[in-house]
């Protein structure tokens, strides 16, 4: 029999007033996988995530979360997954080693050891009252009560708000161990560097609406991705007008970009015509796919296809 | 263990714990207040007798239905203003608290990522709240009838034990109405507000404004009248006060989770 879903929404939609928080999104999410959901502040990651705890009601759509429908089975669901939301506040006047003990008690089964063994990982002080602690402190005392209970679905939201890079090596860890588990990790977040590492599959999210679902390799072959060239002597940016795959390209005297997709052949038999210095490729990362998607025509001075020629600039 | 203390073991005993230190506050301020009414007013003797026969009408009323002796006006000054006044900052401040508390403080959403519902986090921490309004009102009593027994004053047939359960009546009907507005509104200063002046309002209407022939009819349709309207401390418990009181508790209880449930819990 086949494994329901960590998360299926069909038609999700949220309206606040006139303004479309999350629009007709249709989302399915494995078990097993960490899946990154993608988008900058305010693309409607955060109202998705509070429609499947029920923290909201959906203007209309459904959605479940392990075969549970999230408006009506919602208490029973927070059984099986864990969360940390982006925004919010602790008890202050508790201790991080207190407010952990409440959270385990208020679910039972919590292995206390595995408490203390994440809170060393991350470097969590559980001696010290909450409203002593760091943005990042607090952080870690909300991602190992996400991480302690050890649940089937592990939603966080912005994870890694306020942590320092070794942290977040950590935590990635932290994720691949879920995973290894069996479990599910949907990953929320606008760093873009942090779910390229660790996901499996992204969903990029624009102005409420879901612009692509792709494997994180799948987005990447997909890309576009970037030449930089140093010519012997100065080339005209038109040189390349109309070659396949070029996409734009920004000309500054010897030194030419090139964005390109697809086979790089036809561009590199344009490129040998002339005499090359130096030639380097640059991988596409998550950050260009992902600003690719997002970039609103409005706001983007070259579109693909545009060639840009600069002035060399005086030196002297 | 992570940390030990029995204040962590659920929602209902952190919510204890988190009230206890309000609560104990209301109990000194009417245990004090109450004993030492007591004590000053039966030490002024006939002075407070006559003050009382020479004050307004509408300034008399502010005393309940007191009989004009020293003992009566304190008892009158405690029940009709200091006990009322404290238990309703008790009840209306849990109520909206239980309702709206964690939300606003933004602890909320933290706390639902368990298996916990809205409905039943405010609930518990509402019988939090009842308790505490209990236990307060009891204080009340026990500290004004232990001061009347030690100065050996007859009660004269005083039912202090019947003003008393319309004084819970009374404080768990509004505290539920502020929690209900405050499950509604998303507001505690909604639930707050409106429940304070309408217990405010209420009591001048049926107490001050009550001689003015033209406030007679109204004073009877008060919240105020349901606790105190029937005096209670003659004619003991009016039981259709009590019964309506704490069954429009139980009606704003059941209107709280419809009220929650109906907005989104803001984030």
């Amino acid at each position: 029999m086949a494994q329901v879903p960590a998360i299926r929404t069909v038609g999700l939609t949220k309206h606040y007033g006139k303004t479309e928080a999350l629009n007709d999104l249709d989302l399915q999410v494995e078990q097993g996988e960490i899946f990154g959901f993608l988008g900058p502040n305010g693309a409607g990651k955060t109202t998705t995530i509070r429609s499947l705890l029920n923290y909201i009601t959906p203007t209309s759509g459904s959605a479940q979360v392990l075969g549970m429908d999230a408006a009506t089975q919602s208490v029973e669901l927070r059984e099986h997954i864990s969360y940390q939301p982006a925004d919010y506040s602790m008890y202050e006047n508790l201790t991080g080693g207190q407010f952990l003990q409440y959270f385990a008690n208020l679910r039972g089964g919590v292995d206390v050891g595995y408490v203390h063994e994440l809170a060393e990982r991350l470097g969590a002080d559980l001696g010290k009252k909450i409203s002593d602690y760091s943005t990042g402190n607090k952080q870690k005392i909300g991602l190992i009560q996400a991480f302690m209970n050890k649940r089937q679905l592990v939603i966080l939201d912005e994870p890694a708000t306020g942590l320092d890079p070794l942290v977040q090596q950590e935590l990635q860890r932290m994720y691949q161990e879920v995973q290894d588990d069996g479990r599910t990790v949907f990953l929320s977040s606008h760093t873009l560097s942090e779910v390229e590492r660790v996901a499996d599959r992204v969903g990029i999210l624009r102005q409420g609406r879901l612009i692509v679902v792709e494997r994180v390799d799948d987005l990447k072959r997909k890309a576009i991705r970037r030449l930089d060239i140093e010519f012997e002597n100065d080339v005209a940016a038109s040189v390349f007008e109309g070659v396949n795959g070029v996409r734009s390209v920004t000309a500054r005297g010897p030194h030419v970009s090139v964005s390109f997709d697809g086979p790089v052949g036809d561009l590199l038999r344009v490129v040998v015509d002339h005499d090359v210095l130096n030639i380097h490729s640059r991988e596409a990362d998550l950050e260009e796919i992902f600003l690719t998607y997002y970039r609103s025509d409005a706001a983007t001075g070259a579109r693909a296809g545009d060639v840009v020629e600069e002035a060399m600039p005086d030196v002297g | 263990m992570l940390a030990n203390g029995p204040s962590l073991n659920s929602v209902f005993s952190k919510a204890v714990v988190e009230r206890s230190r309000p609560a104990a506050v209301a109990i000194v301020l009417v245990a004090f207040y109450g004993g030492i009414a007591i004590f000053a007013y039966n030490g002024f003797g006939d002075t407070m007798t006559e003050l009382f026969d020479a004050m307004p009408e509408g300034l008399r009323a502010v005393y309940g239905s007191s009989d004009g002796t020293p003992v009566g006006m304190a008892v009158g000054a405690v029940y009709a203003i200091i006990a009322p006044a404290v238990l309703l900052v008790f009840a209306i401040g849990g109520g909206t608290g239980a309702a709206v508390g964690e939300e606003m403080k933004g602890t909320l959403d933290l706390l639902l990522a368990n298996p916990l519902s809205r409905t039943g986090v405010a609930l518990w921490k509402w019988l939090v709240i009842v308790i505490g309004t209990v236990l307060i009102a009891l204080a009340t009593w026990l500290s004004i009838g232990g001061a009347v027994l030690i100065l050996g004053k007859e009660s004269g047939g005083r039912n202090l034990g019947a003003l008393t359960v319309m004084l819970i009546g009374f404080g768990l009907m509004m505290g539920a109405f502020a929690m209900a507005l405050a499950a509604w509104t998303g507001r505690s200063t909604i639930g707050i507000g409106v429940a304070s002046a309408i217990a405010v309002a209420s009591w001048l209407i049926t107490t001050v404004l009550a001689v003015n022939p033209a406030f007679e009819t109204i004073s009877k349709f008060t919240p105020w009248y349901l606790y105190d309207g029937t005096d209670p401390i003659v004619n003991g418990i009016s039981w259709w006060a009590l019964g309506l009181s704490l069954g429009l508790a139980v009606l704003f209880t059941f209107l709280t989770p419809l009220g929650l449930s109906r907005r989104d819990l803001k984030g």
